[in-house]
């Protein structure tokens, strides 16, 4: 990956230098308490405290901003200033409304970001912000429904469960709480829906609703919506999850022609089990036995569509091989891991064969048993042809002399 | 001259030594008690050597009487939570007897008490009442066994002495830390101090503290007994939500009262610092990949000081590395590396993906006990018609509470 120090300098000389620097050399740390603070709005007006908390031995200058839908709503008592060195600053957070009326139900997440913007001594580049999540809940009569689905990964052909979760921040019991799921894969397609069974969910509590579900469908990415209806009012959350994990599989290697003490191209045919485009696959080639490594390579990057299949070409180089038993490693990354296949790897003069550790042949090419069965074949036809020769010879002859006979 | 000025100093240093570890008990037998009378005593003269004894709250009353004093206690001779000092064998006119020995052939019904916090025993004993012991009176008697059927007098009267205990409860601890109603604490195991003034008596001292989860003070989170230090740490981890503490000192005695209860609120703390801030990587030609997953360059190290897991929900690149490509291109890229297990790698990007002015998810769940490291590799690659000279850009980190 690294270019040499003489690469480096013969780019130098002959081409251009890009120097690349993307921070300073300070370090230093931010943090924002609360880090959370809840709501459940029943007035115009709130104010409370946040605290940025500056741990460096330096001042840092601090620039407040928000994200999320309530911002219009809400004012800081400052919102650029410089904190000392291990020391903090509060700042007062201001929120008011108009009208309740004016703000829909359910809940509503806003960010009050903090983030370095520099410092008195040095031009930095590089920055963390923290942030503090504002969470404003409006009621919908008194109830304020907030659903969570937890999805975990799951397996195809087996029972799987979804987890919704709903909290009432509301002041008045829920009852009737209504709740529908709907999966959709990666293209969003509706693959799965059911409803859940009503449940009545006191105030400030928490009440839970499985689903159970048996995937039928391919491995890949999907997601998850879940609708819980009260009233008049439909609040919603997702989650993505995935049925199985993205998986290679090594079909079979062909390798026309395998002499030893040259080079070889070895074809292994790929398959993805994966439903989702699978890109950049890098795959190592090795061949070594318990001592040694005697061969590595690596083979040009691979896509692959959903579900799809791709060959890769490899060259096995066998000058410094000898015939005898070994094992190929087939290591492909892709998707951030990385996948190691170990084949049983028998090498003749002249032929190869790659078995994979369930015991099956995966490849057998070559002359050495071809050669024998070949030249078994070889020689019963010869005999034949023989035994045809001379019973011919014998039936000629015997005709020659019966005619003979007859004159 | 001299010799008799220091005589009388060092006289008075030792009395005012005694009157310290002496505490607040004083006991005198006087004609004229202006404080507590806790028995009367009185010979066939009207004195008060080889006297009998009548219990306090008789009436005609004797002319003298073992009178006490406590300096900010109340003292009586309620017997009711009292120390029996004597028992007597009759109400007035009485001979008395050691209330500490269950040995003797007939033990004397009334009781003579002392009722004051601070007094842990009172025994007969033989010569001075010694350390801390108060003496109320002497006793003796002509029938061979002093400790029963005797007569009553003065301390300097007889050998056998009655000696009272006397303790001084300790002070109140003064809470020191958390503050009070610090309602932005962010520490989950907190170190808890307190202050104090020392035991009057010079006793050691150990300390009782509790925490509790409600303001009620009924959910006890914990309760330490015998702490001998000033201070005390709760290593379980604590909740988001007020929290009421108090202490007080114990002398092998008494306890002192309770401090006033403290509280405070732990709120959730959401704090990251870049560990390693350089990242510059060396000379480049057109095309020419590198990237940190060699460690050369270092990759940047977020490393979290929160109180709570967090996320790296937002990554962001003020603009592009190179002229040539905008941002969202193939030539900035950016992953978290995995292996480490400070975080949930199956819900952050752990493969290159490239650099955008928002980019959602990066680190999921970090997190803030061990382990709380997260190593983000940067992949850069040269545009093949990008001029020459030195590239900057920033990159901001936002995190928050984990999701």
């Amino acid at each position: 990956m690294k270019p040499s120090k003489k690469i480096i300098m013969f780019t130098f000389s002959l081409t251009f230098v890009l120097l690349f620097l993307i921070l300073s050399s300070k370090t230093y740390a931010l943090g924002i308490v609360p880090a959370q603070k809840e709501i459940t709005l029943n007035e115009l007006s709130y104010v409370y405290d946040i605290r940025i908390v500056n741990t460096e031995d330096r001042e840092v200058v601090i620039e407040m901003s928000f994200e999320g839908d309530m911002n219009q709503h809400i004012s800081l008592s400052e919102k650029n200033f410089v904190i000392k060195p291990n020391e903090h600053k509060d700042i007062q957070v201001l929120i008011n409304f108009n009208s309740l009326e004016d703000i829909s139900g359910g809940e509503h997440v806003t960010r009050i970001l903090a983030r370095e913007m520099g410092t008195v001594d040095t031009n930095l580049i590089a920055k963390v912000g923290v942030a503090s999540k504002l969470i404003i809940y409006k009621s919908e009569e008194g109830v304020v429904l907030v659903p969570t689905i937890h999805a975990s990964n799951f397996i195809k052909n087996q029972q799987n469960k979804f987890l919704l979760e709903i909290k009432n921040k509301g002041l008045k019991d829920a009852n009737n709480v209504v709740s529908v799921l709907d999966v959709y894969s990666n293209t969003n397609s509706k693959v799965w829906s059911t409803t859940g069974a009503p449940v009545n969910i006191k105030s400030k509590e928490t009440e839970s609703v499985e689903f159970t579900w048996i995937p039928q469908l391919e491995n890949g990415n999907y997601y998850v919506q879940a609708s819980v209806l009260y009233g008049d009012s439909i609040q919603t959350t997702t989650d993505t999850f995935s049925i199985g994990s993205p998986k290679i599989n090594v079909d079979s290697i062909t390798s026309a022609d395998f002499k030893i003490n040259k080079i070889n191209a070895l074809n292994i045919f790929l398959s993805s089990e994966w439903g989702e485009p699978i890109n950049n696959v890098n795959t190592k080639l090795e061949l070594a036995n318990a001592e040694k490594t005697f061969f590595e390579t690596r083979l040009a990057p691979v896509n692959f569509e959903s579900l799809g299949k791709e060959v890769v070409t490899g060259y096995l180089d066998t000058t410094k091989v000898e015939p005898g038993r070994y094992k190929m490693l087939i290591t492909m990354e892709y998707l951030g891991k990385s996948q190691l296949d170990v084949f049983e790897t028998v090498i003749t003069t002249d032929s190869i064969k790659i078995i994979s550790t369930s015991g099956n042949v995966v490849s057998e090419y070559g002359n050495s048993n071809d050669t024998k069965e070949s030249s078994d074949g070889l020689s019963t036809i010869f005999l034949i042809l023989i035994i045809v020769v001379v019973l011919n010879i014998v039936v000629i002859t015997y005709l020659i002399k019966s005619k003979k006979n007859k004159e | 001259m001299k010799s008799k000025l220091f005589f009388i100093l060092l006289i008075l240093i030792l009395l005012a030594l005694v009157n310290i570890v002496s505490a607040d008990l004083t006991c005198t037998i006087t004609s004229s008690c202006s404080d507590t009378v806790l028995l009367y005593l009185e010979n066939e003269i009207g004195g008060s050597t080889n006297a009998h004894a009548q219990l306090a709250n008789y009436t005609p009353t004797y002319s003298n009487s073992v009178c006490c004093n406590t300096t900010g206690q109340s003292i009586s001779s309620n017997c009711t939570d009292g120390t029996v000092f004597l028992r007597l064998s009759d109400i007035t006119n009485a001979h008395v007897q050691d209330p500490n020995n269950g040995s003797l052939p007939t033990i004397y019904a009334n009781e003579a008490c002392i009722n004051t916090q601070g007094i842990s025993s009172c025994t007969i004993q033989s010569g001075s009442c010694s350390g801390t012991s108060e003496c109320l009176a002497s006793i003796a008697s002509s029938e061979g066994n002093d400790y029963t059927n005797a007569h009553i007098g003065e301390c300097g009267d007889y050998t056998l002495q009655v000696c009272c205990d006397t303790n001084s409860p300790p002070p109140v601890p003064v809470p020191d830390y958390p503050d009070n109603e610090d309602y932005m604490f962010i520490n989950r195991t907190p170190f808890f101090n307190w202050t104090f003034a020392g035991d009057a008596d010079g006793d050691p001292v150990t300390f009782h503290f509790e925490l509790f989860s409600d303001s009620s003070l009924t959910v006890i989170e914990s309760n330490q007994t015998a702490l001998a230090n000033l201070n005390y740490t709760h290593n379980s981890i604590l909740d988001f939500q007020s929290y009421y503490w108090k202490v007080r000192a114990y002398d092998g005695q008494d306890y002192s009262a309770w401090s006033a209860t403290q509280n405070f609120t732990i709120q959730e703390y959401v704090a990251i610092s870049l560990l390693n801030a350089d990242m510059q990587f060396s000379t480049f030609v057109q095309n020419q990949t590198d990237d940190t997953t060699d460690n050369t360059p270092t990759p940047f190290t977020i490393r979290s000081f929160s109180n709570t897991e967090i996320d790296i929900y937002n990554t962001s690149a003020n603009e592009s590395l190179w002229s040539t490509q905008t941002l969202n291109s193939q030539y900035w890229r950016i992953k978290g590396r995995t292996g480490s297990n400070s975080y949930n790698e199956s819900g952050s990007i752990t493969s290159w993906t490239n650099v955008l002015s928002g980019l959602p998810g990066l680190i999921n769940r970090l997190n803030w006990t061990v382990d709380r490291d997260a190593l983000i590799d940067i992949e850069v690659t040269v545009p093949f018609y990008e001029s020459p000279g030195t590239k900057q850009a920033s990159i901001i980190f936002d995190s928050e509470v984990a999701s």
